[in-house]
């Protein structure tokens, strides 16, 4: 089966500023990959670069084709929410059905209608007249009718409240998702989708700092509150980072046993969102948060 | 082809105004014209012209006018006038189409690559497998072959109306005289002219064109007036700096200049029926000529900095990344 995304070596900078460093890629079918980072990481010019919206450096295949050569026919099997504010206003839903389904030989009219018809959005109504969360829900029904191999989400849900954000993730789940189909989302809004995730990168300052599928962060990643008397003997170990919780040191460990970690107190799997954190934050900021409360 | 249409279908969802636009105007041609011919003309013609089925039988007008009336209609009769007076109306009203067109088709060059980038939609058209280069040409197939000929039928219509607007006022009156009998060939003529005009205009104004709609791929911001600005700016600079308007000249040669090569002599179009020196326009008609523009080497190096521009267009709308 053809990898989805195949990327060596990506760089890409906007004058002085490197977006991408050398960024290396792997994406196999069937896999729903959150690209987290921090605003000014590189998310976007990698999805950028990824979609053929942009020239880079190094080596890309996105579905076997070169984004920046053929992008034309890589939109037949790529598909992209870009953000939820993208869909012309001007355009009535029934017009956004009827120029989809003439320009795309994979968009099923039908599916889409079925979609809608669960909404409360009308056919004969404007895209300025639709709430943000509708403009979504229109914006999912045409990518969802769509039998493409890669769906790539930039913030789709920004700005829209918990009840449309819930729902998104779930049609998505529910009404796309398979395992033909890849899914590239980028979201500040972490915790609501990593249970959803099969797999997880980093990226940070231009680099891919983790790539990791969901379920070996257990086996790599350990949350320890340690006992008050053992303290200074995890930090021993060397955590990723160190914060204060309700007064107690939480410390975060790559690589470490569980087995030793869990002798010296409370042990958990940390949360992408913790990892996140972990990993974002300058290197000794806990260090010095807790000479300032010293 | 089938997504062509529907790319252009689709710029006319998006800018109604280059239908609706042209519509409402025609629609005031008419209005205005009916007003003359029921209001206006009834009021200030001398007493009993309209009720007269001839000249003798006008009542309440001198001698003087009488003679001035029978000798106008007569040079009318001597110049064809009956069978030509469709065709002039039918070009007049075409130019006065045409002209308000181009305005709004102007708006619409400078408007339809920046609005997309403006509100971001760019994104949601590049997600679908059109290439740039479909999108971009179906601007330029709307700018310069679908309103222009549109232009032509409402133009056909609107005159067809003022036509039978004039008929029912004035059909058993002596302006009968003036009015066309109806001359299958002479209208069939004005639309040959009429379609020979268009298709040399749109020839002659493709680089005009290609100049906005690249700057509404390119501009960030004020495309207005980077439109507008260079036009006056570079001769007035031409004209302070160095006492010359070649440039002022070269720009009014883009503007006009197909005319004079299809040796159309407008002076026809103000034909009166008084006026018996002018050319006549059947002598008009007769001398379109076509081949004036297409083998000037203005209109082909005009079609190469079209096709240049337009290509700088689509690489620009492909490989720009300010979304």
């Amino acid at each position: 089966m053809t990898t989805i995304i195949e990327a060596r070596g990506l760089t890409k900078n906007y004058g002085d500023t490197q977006a991408l460093r050398g960024v290396d890629l792997n994406v196999q079918p069937g896999r729903i990959v959150g690209l987290i980072g921090p605003n000014g990481a590189g998310k976007t010019s990698l999805i950028k670069a990824v979609l053929g919206l942009t020239s880079f450096h190094g080596e890309l295949k996105v579905v076997g084709r070169d984004p920046r050569t053929e992008r034309d026919a890589l939109m037949n099997e790529v598909c992209f929410i870009a953000d939820v504010a993208v869909l012309p206003r001007w355009i009535k839903v029934s017009q956004a059905l009827d120029f989809v389904a003439g320009v795309h030989p994979r968009f099923d009219r039908k599916r889409a209608e079925e979609f809608l018809a669960k909404t409360d959005i009308r056919m004969d109504r404007k895209v300025r007249q639709l709430s943000k969360g509708m403009v979504t829900q229109l914006h999912l029904a045409l990518i969802l009718a769509i039998d493409a191999r890669l769906l790539v989400l930039d913030e789709p849900t920004l700005g829209l409240d918990l009840l449309f954000r819930r729902s998104f993730y779930d049609n998505l789940l529910n009404d796309y998702f398979d395992k033909e189909r890849t899914i590239l989302v980028t979201t500040h809004q972490v915790e609501e989708i990593e249970n959803i995730l099969t797999d997880v990168l980093f990226i940070h300052h231009g680099k891919i700092v983790l790539d990791s599928p969901m379920e070996s962060l257990g086996d790599r990643f350990t949350q320890l509150v340690p006992a008050p008397g053992s303290v200074e003997r995890a930090r021993a170990l060397k955590p990723i980072q160190e914060r204060d919780v309700f007064g107690r040191a939480a410390m975060l460990f790559d690589g470490a046993r569980r087995e030793e970690l869990a002798a010296l107190g409370e042990v958990r799997t940390p949360s992408v969102a913790d990892l996140f954190v972990a990993m974002m934050s300058p290197p000794d900021s806990a260090a010095a948060a807790r000479k300032e409360a010293a | 082809m089938n997504t062509m249409l529907l790319l252009v279908r689709r710029e006319f969802w998006e800018h109604r105004s280059l239908w609706i636009a042209p519509l409402v105007w025609a629609g005031i041609i008419v209005v205005l014209s009916a007003w003359l011919f029921f209001f206006v003309l009834p009021k200030h013609l001398p007493d009993g012209v309209l009720q007269a089925p001839n000249v003798e039988a006008i009542e309440g007008i001198s001698d003087r006018d009488r003679e001035e009336i029978r000798q106008a209609l007569e040079a009318a009769k001597t110049h064809d006038v009956p069978k030509t007076t469709v065709s002039i109306s039918f070009l007049g009203i075409s130019q006065l189409i045409s002209a308000f067109t181009c305005i709004v088709v102007f708006f619409y060059l400078i408007d339809c690559l920046f609005t997309e980038r403006r509100d971001r939609s760019i994104l949601f058209w590049k997600s679908l497998p059109l290439s740039d280069t479909q999108v971009v040409l179906s601007k330029f197939a709307v700018a310069l072959v679908v309103v222009p000929i549109g232009v032509v039928l409402l133009a056909t219509v609107t005159q067809f109306l003022l036509y039978s607007l004039f008929w029912l006022q004035f059909h058993d009156t002596v302006l009968a005289k003036v009015m066309a009998d109806w001359s299958f060939t002479s209208w069939m003529r004005a639309l040959v002219v009429e379609f020979a005009v268009l298709f040399c205009g749109v020839l002659w104004y493709a680089p005009i064109a290609a100049y906005f709609l690249l700057l509404s791929v390119w501009a960030r911001k004020l495309v207005f007036l980077w439109a507008i600005v260079p036009f006056i700016a570079i001769p007035v600079l031409e004209w302070v700096f160095f006492q010359s308007s070649h440039v002022g000249e070269f720009i009014g040669q883009r503007f006009g200049g197909f005319v004079e090569l299809m040796h159309l002599d407008t002076a026809a179009f103000n034909l009166g029926v008084h006026d018996s020196e002018g050319p006549h326009i059947s002598d008009v008609l007769a001398s379109v000529d076509v081949s004036g523009v297409l083998t000037s080497l203005e209109t082909w190096m005009g079609l190469l900095a079209a096709a240049v521009m337009g290509y700088a267009t689509i690489r620009i709308r492909r490989y720009r990344d300010d979304s």
